[in-house]
């Protein structure tokens, strides 16, 4: 029987897949009857989604310009 | 062909490594040029700052040229340029004054003896809206700060810079599980400030 602290605690795990099959089984059917644990679990996503949000990978356009200047002056000291 | 993040081909590895040891400035150059993006990824989500992001790339671009000569292992050399940068962001935020990290909830103290949550957990306001979406975004950010370095940098690789556990493991020198431990803790860490922020049942 999984509780609430088991779910917080696998969920992590739960979401990259790597909890085997009983496990899932058992935790989905806690989730099922906890409104806690489900709405942990949306909250959770929502942070992810959040910080995947906080993303600003593009490289500055004065960065891509100016990169093969920094490249020179790595090597030029 | 440069030592790209995927480069799977050992011949073309071997030779370019042997000429980025003769401190061959083109090969150094294409190298550059093939970490570009995930070395500027690295730079700006752990500092969170453009501006010691470039200072970041730049130190890291001269600290790579002048260390080409431990260069032993091309397959690694994505690894070993990303561990540059990061000891160059860190170096950074170091220098930065931060407010000190507070100290984090013991997440076990949130259930009872039997396990069960103690109190009620409730879903947040539909973020549909993008004014409120925007404005949960800016509290996160807001949040991440009150984290240890080490914390924030384990989130601010996986959830921002979206870096796989094994490349995080890689670049930190920690055991892939204890990132994955370590980054789940940090990740229900945020959930439960954002919660407590928003105002609703956590």
């Amino acid at each position: 029987m999984m509780t609430c602290r088991d779910l917080a605690e696998k969920l992590g795990a739960w979401k990259a897949g790597e909890l085997p099959l009983q496990a899932r089984a058992l935790l989905s059917l806690h989730a099922a009857w906890c409104p806690c644990c489900r709405a942990l679990m949306a909250t959770y996503d929502t942070t992810l989604t959040l910080s995947a949000e906080l993303a600003d990978q593009r490289v500055p356009d004065e960065v891509a310009a100016a990169f093969d200047t920094m490249i020179d002056r790595a090597m030029d000291g | 062909m440069a030592l790209g993040p995927r480069s799977s081909y050992p011949d073309a590895v071997t030779t370019e490594l042997h000429r980025l040891r003769a401190r061959d400035r083109a090969a150094f150059t294409e190298l550059c040029h093939a970490h570009r993006d995930r070395l500027y990824g690295i730079a700006w989500s752990v500092t969170r700052d453009r501006q010691e992001a470039l200072d970041v790339l730049q130190d890291t671009l001269t600290s790579a040229w002048r260390n080409l000569d431990q260069l032993d292992d091309g397959a690694a050399i994505g690894a070993w340029l990303g561990s540059i940068a990061l000891n160059h962001a860190r170096m950074r935020l170091r220098t930065r004054r931060r407010k000190p990290a507070e100290p984090t909830e013991d997440i076990d103290a949130l259930y009872d003896q039997g396990g069960h949550r103690i109190g009620d957990v409730a879903r947040w306001p539909q973020a549909d809206d993008a004014l409120e979406r925007a404005r949960m975004r800016r509290r996160l950010e807001v949040l991440v700060e009150r984290l240890p370095d080490d914390a924030r940098e384990l989130w601010a690789l996986a959830d921002v810079q979206h870096l796989s556990m094994q490349e995080i493991s890689a670049l930190t020198g920690l055991h892939v599980a204890n990132v994955k431990t370590r980054l789940h803790r940090v990740r229900l860490q945020l959930r439960e400030w954002l919660a407590a922020d928003l105002g609703v049942p956590r």
